[in-house]
């Protein structure tokens, strides 16, 4: 097993919102079991302050670009990158704060720091179109549109 | 031969979907016994500072995981915070592996997995919410738990 995000899996928050939607992605080599490295962690929680949150909200966090694999009697064996030029597209649910650290992998033996590219674009027509027909990612997006109209909605009223 | 007694100072039987916490002193044991053979033990620590919740140190499965290389917890994996400070150690264990990956279900998420009419059944996230307010948790230091046994 291993638990890496692939295309087309929703990253969901602790009460099964879609959050984002992995719908493209050249790595493969993705970790959400090892979170970060002291300094790592240390970065997120200045990215965190700067939105107003604080340390009690930096949850579990997923490495992209640096993979690990879980073994039969569940040893992690780190499997590293995929090299240079490798993306991953996120088409983004509800409004959310994305935090991002450019950070080496807790496992990784060799971490050679480098630049990372970040774009964002508009991908409203995306929305319309799940790129997951799985009966759990229709409902968990029933889920939250729903939930998310409905917020919208009682904030009008105020 | 030696012999090691044992001085209980707390013995409570919770009842099946019920939730339970106390303070654990460093030198203290505790001991789960699943008395049915039945129980997915929920099980999340939170660090204390005399009598008050240290809302900065708690368990982290990531921590944990990534400190012994393995994801299964059994004899010899110390419970960690995400900057690796021990909480807990296992010391001894009849069953051999632990989950800490799956989490806990919730009212929220149990319909997009088991479908819209699990909606009102009993979750585990409700009860670590009743639980932790009684330490002045809230929400937001409800993280991903242990499922023991």
């Amino acid at each position: 097993m291993a638990g890496i995000p692939r295309e087309g899996h929703p990253l969901l928050s602790d009460q099964g919102r879609v959050l984002a939607t992995v719908v493209a992605d050249s790595s493969g080599r993705h970790d959400a079991l090892c979170g970060m490295t002291d300094a790592g962690r240390a970065k997120m929680l200045l990215a965190a302050i700067k939105h107003g949150l604080g340390i009690r909200d930096v949850a579990p966090s997923v490495s992209l670009f640096k993979g690990v694999r879980v073994g039969d009697d569940g040893t992690l064996g780190f499997t590293g990158s995929a090299g240079p030029g490798a993306a991953v597209d996120l088409l983004i649910h509800v409004p959310v704060v994305a935090a991002l650290v450019n950070s080496a992998h807790p496992l990784d033996p060799d971490p050679a720091l480098t630049g990372l590219d970040v774009l964002a674009w508009r991908a409203t027509e995306q929305l319309t179109a799940p790129v997951n027909d799985d009966p759990e990612y229709l409902r968990a997006l029933f889920n939250t549109e729903s939930t998310w109209a409905a917020a919208q909605t009682s904030e009008a009223l105020k | 031969m030696t012999t090691t007694e044992l001085t209980i100072v707390s013995d409570e039987v919770v009842d099946a979907c019920a939730p339970w916490s106390a303070i654990v002193r460093a030198g203290q044991s505790l001991q789960i016994i699943d008395l049915h053979g039945n129980q997915a033990v929920d099980t999340l620590l939170y660090g204390v500072s005399g009598d008050q919740v240290d809302h900065t140190l708690r368990y982290s499965a990531q921590g944990t995981v990534a400190a012994q290389l393995n994801i299964f917890l059994s004899t010899g994996s110390v419970l960690r915070a995400a900057d690796g400070t021990p909480l807990m150690t296992i010391v001894a264990d009849d069953v051999g592996n632990h989950d800490t990956i799956a989490g806990a279900c919730s009212k929220e998420s149990n319909p997009l997995r088991y479908g819209h009419h699990t909606v009102h059944q009993h979750a585990c996230a409700e009860n670590f919410l009743a639980e932790g307010a009684k330490w002045g948790l809230g929400k937001r230091d409800i993280v991903s738990n242990i499922n023991f046994l």
